[in-house]
């Protein structure tokens, strides 16, 4: 996604409260990670959707850490320390070839999308 | 000619009596030993090593040694998912509700064009794993 991309999505989304921007994005790039876990063969597939997922990881991780965020401290520290783990975790996932792998990014961005729409 | 894999020497790789063997070989062939470490892989290029056999049991032991440290990565990151998912799950079951917060939201996403370069240089040095497994 290029940065005229993520400012299009956001006009889509415009009529939504803020949050659920932020959670839309996870939910768009969990749908990727979802259809690449059913197709690990596909390579483009696999490693597409792992670079968006991971793209949406680490600006939250900059954006949060910067610390001008409005969030609670202990919130921002668990945002990044996950931002740290989904970079870990992909460029291990980058290299398999099993849908399984796909889970732990699937079940973090759920979790965090659910809490967003809070 | 010092030879090392990820700065760990051949004699510190290779503790059977046989790494005597390949400090031997590699000794007298400096000019046929290619590294990559930036893909944090070896190559070694054997054109003028006269014993392939020899070559491919080299080779077959550093596939070996690269596939060890593969699980044990992959073991330490397994760990790491379990509590990251937990972490990810008190996040949403807390205290905090983003729809009824004090401050005016702030995103938590904010892309811009550095950061989209430097997410592409991360994925072109991850090649598909086509090395044998053990």
């Amino acid at each position: 996604m290029t940065p005229t991309d993520f400012a299009d999505k956001r006009r889509q989304w415009a009529h939504l409260p803020a949050p659920q921007i932020d959670a839309m994005f996870l939910m768009e790039a969990t749908a990727a990670l979802e259809a690449a876990a059913k197709q690990p063969t596909d390579r483009q597939i696999w490693t597409e959707a792992l670079r968006q997922n991971l793209m949406l990881w680490l600006n939250i991780g900059q954006t949060v850490g910067k610390g001008r965020n409005g969030l609670p401290r202990d919130i921002r520290k668990k945002l990044v320390k996950l931002s740290e783990f989904v970079k870990d975790w992909s460029e291990m996932a980058a290299d398999g070839s099993d849908g399984t792998l796909m889970r732990p990014l699937i079940q973090i961005n759920n979790s965090i999308a659910n809490w967003l729409f809070r | 000619m010092p030879v090392t894999l990820n700065n760990i020497s051949m004699r510190e790789l290779y503790h059977t009596p046989s790494h005597m063997e390949v400090t031997t070989t590699f000794r007298y062939l400096p000019g046929n030993l290619q590294f990559d470490q930036n893909r944090e892989s070896v190559r070694f290029s054997y054109a003028a090593m006269a014993n392939e056999s020899l070559a491919n049991g080299h080779l077959e032991m550093l596939a070996l040694e690269q596939n060890r440290a593969r699980r044990v990565r992959m073991q330490s990151l397994l760990a790491q998912a379990t509590h990251a998912q937990q972490m990810a799950r008190s996040i949403g079951s807390g205290y905090y509700k983003p729809s009824v917060s004090p401050h005016p939201w702030a995103p938590i996403l904010s892309i811009g064009e550095e950061h989209n370069i430097s997410l592409q240089s991360m994925f072109t040095n991850i090649a598909p794993n086509d090395g044998p497994t053990d």
